[in-house]
């Protein structure tokens, strides 16, 4: 209000000013703050990148840069598998697999869980069970799959679900067990029933444990089908790798590589972003 | 609003030490009758058994003799009728301050057409309302303070109108500032709606202030030692009824009904170490 007693021309070049002066010094602290942000938060793997790009053409003899290409050949490789098509299909079939493996290993897991933290004599018997099959490297048991199973999609995906099952099992039972005791007496004087306990007091508050397990799992899901991708597939990710090396498409090989890597990282970070997003109230 | 009689109530817990089972008594004998709308405070010493009497009234565990009425029908387990607001103040941290109101809504709303979401969250509302929590109701609880907490525990317990409303030790872990603000709060309510409450508490001047009788329990085994009516004249005229003498008097009594029995807990038990470390247990 105060500005109605200044007289207008001064007022105006005041306003100017100010918004001069304004307009002069944020950009480019923005500017500079991004790149900061941008080299503060990838900064080792621009690095990374600069040196595969580098290394190969300056440092490697030609013998040996065949099997280390640079980075700029990856990527074009990358780019011909892209339009080709070929990478959606292997990528497709990979992604297929995964998450079919890794939604009935949640569908069972979660379940499979809750019901065992409930009744404690099931948990003491199966403990020793339920360590013996989480310290059995998955991959270990792929030729008993395959025996079992056969080569096609049953085997690969029971593998996947065998990896996720147990982080997913794990953390559900101890979710479950950590869950506070006042809160499900409370929830009995709130008249809920046995079932109503269990869906919305045991399994909210087991839910930030479970999705620890989740993402586990997630992980495990991932690099255990690429491995029983490499050992006998007729698509996939794994398969691309392992076909273009005995290929000799070594450029193409690489960039596989490159997309298993990224599909990782993509799939943690969503799981991580749904964590976040179910377990608000935790965030305290 | 409602009467609830205490008939002959005891409960025993098994103590296991190495080698041997010894059997404790946790409440011998309880008999208390309340009335209709009556406020009744407990007081005793901590391990007398007094949240095991609460929990019994709860349904949340059973007495090994004896039974509790609710307008002279013997209670088995829980039920919405009696409502429950604990110490600790159990609200479901993944909820907000109207959704964790809304639980005993949920349970209510089973089985009728007229309690349907809106109403719910109406109601919610209102009750935070009442709380005087207007405008927190979107606050998850790790937001709000334990003041605030144990206020929407509050409005909770009101929420789907029980008849009686017992209290574990509600304001104990509050800073005595806000204990005296929810006291106030807990009176005006009562007087509102009428409804009975039992309130447990090991504080005598709590005890004296919120009670229109006080039962007094001793421990080991306990059991009710006495029960005084509070009838303080000045409560509504004076300001701070607690420093009025006949305040003073009723405190004086009842701390001497406490210590008498504290004294006769060490005489008997000749270990008086020992027997406090059980009843802590």
């Amino acid at each position: 209000m105060s500005t109605i007693h200044v007289p207008a021309a001064e007022s105006s070049k005041a306003k100017i000013t100010g918004e001069a002066t304004q307009l002069a010094k944020p950009p480019r602290n923005a500017h500079s703050n991004g790149l900061r942000k941008i080299l503060d938060g990838s900064g080792a793997i621009i690095l990374f990148l600069v040196v595969w790009e580098v290394i190969p053409q300056l440092v490697l003899a030609p013998s040996a840069r065949v099997f280390l290409p640079p980075l700029h050949e990856v990527l074009g490789a990358l780019w011909q598998l892209v339009a080709s098509g070929e990478l959606w299909v292997h990528a497709q079939a990979s992604l297929g697999r995964s998450i079919a493996g890794f939604a009935l290993a949640i569908l069972t897991g979660v379940p499979a869980g809750l019901v065992i933290a409930w009744y404690p004599q099931v948990k003491n018997f199966l403990n020793p069970l339920l360590e013996v099959f989480r310290n059995t490297a998955a991959l270990a048991l792929l030729p008993v799959f395959t025996l079992l199973l056969g080569i096609g999609e049953t085997s690969k995906i029971s593998i996947v679900v065998f990896a996720a099952f147990f982080p997913v099992l794990l953390n559900t039972i101890l979710g479950a067990q950590s869950v506070d005791p006042l809160l499900i007496r409370a929830a009995r004087t709130l008249g809920l029933t046995n079932v109503e306990i269990f869906a919305k007091v045991i399994l909210p508050s087991a839910l930030p444990t479970i999705f620890t397990g989740i993402r586990m799992a997630g992980t495990a899901s991932v690099l255990v089908l690429i491995a029983a991708e490499m050992i006998g597939a007729k698509a996939g990710l794994g398969y691309l790798i392992t076909n273009s090396q005995a290929s000799f498409l070594i450029p193409q090989m690489y960039a596989a590589i490159l997309t298993v890597s990224i599909l990782g990282f993509a799939v943690n970070a969503g799981l991580v972003a749904l964590e976040r997003r179910f377990s608000r109230w935790n965030q305290q | 609003m409602s009467s609830i009689e205490i008939q002959n109530v005891s409960k025993y817990f098994q103590r296991k030490a190495p080698g041997t089972t010894a059997t404790v008594t946790a409440l011998e004998e309880v008999n208390l009758s309340v009335g209709h709308g009556e406020f009744l405070t407990l007081v005793g010493p901590s391990g007398c058994g007094k949240s095991t009497l609460l929990d019994i009234l709860a349904g949340l565990s059973e007495p090994d003799a004896g039974q509790v009425l609710v307008d002279g029908e013997a209670i088995s387990g829980p039920g919405l009728e009696r409502s429950v607001v604990f110490q600790q103040y159990a609200l479901f941290p993944w909820k907000t301050a109207a959704a964790n109101v809304e639980v005993g809504l949920e349970s209510l709303a089973r089985g009728r057409r007229d309690l349907g979401r809106k109403q719910r969250r109406e109601r919610a509302v209102e009750y935070l309302r009442l709380v005087g929590l207007e405008g927190f109701e979107d606050r998850y609880p790790s937001e709000l303070s334990g003041g605030m907490r144990q206020r929407v525990a509050i409005a909770r317990a009101l929420a789907h109108e029980p008849k009686v409303l017992l209290m574990d030790e509600p304001f104990a872990a509050l800073d005595a500032q806000t204990r005296e603000q929810l006291q106030e709060l807990l009176l005006q309510i009562w007087k509102r709606t009428g409804t009975t409450i039992i309130f447990i508490t090991h504080g005598i001047e709590e005890a004296i202030y919120l009670g229109q009788r006080v039962a007094v329990m001793s421990g080991r085994p306990g059991r009710i030692q006495r029960i005084i009516s509070i009838d303080l004249e000045h409560r509504d005229t004076e300001d701070d009824v607690r420093s009025t003498t006949e305040f003073g008097r009723y405190r004086h009594e009842i701390w001497n009904l406490l210590h008498a029995s504290a004294d006769s807990i060490g005489a008997k038990a000749g270990q008086p170490e020992l027997a406090l470390a059980g009843a802590a247990a």
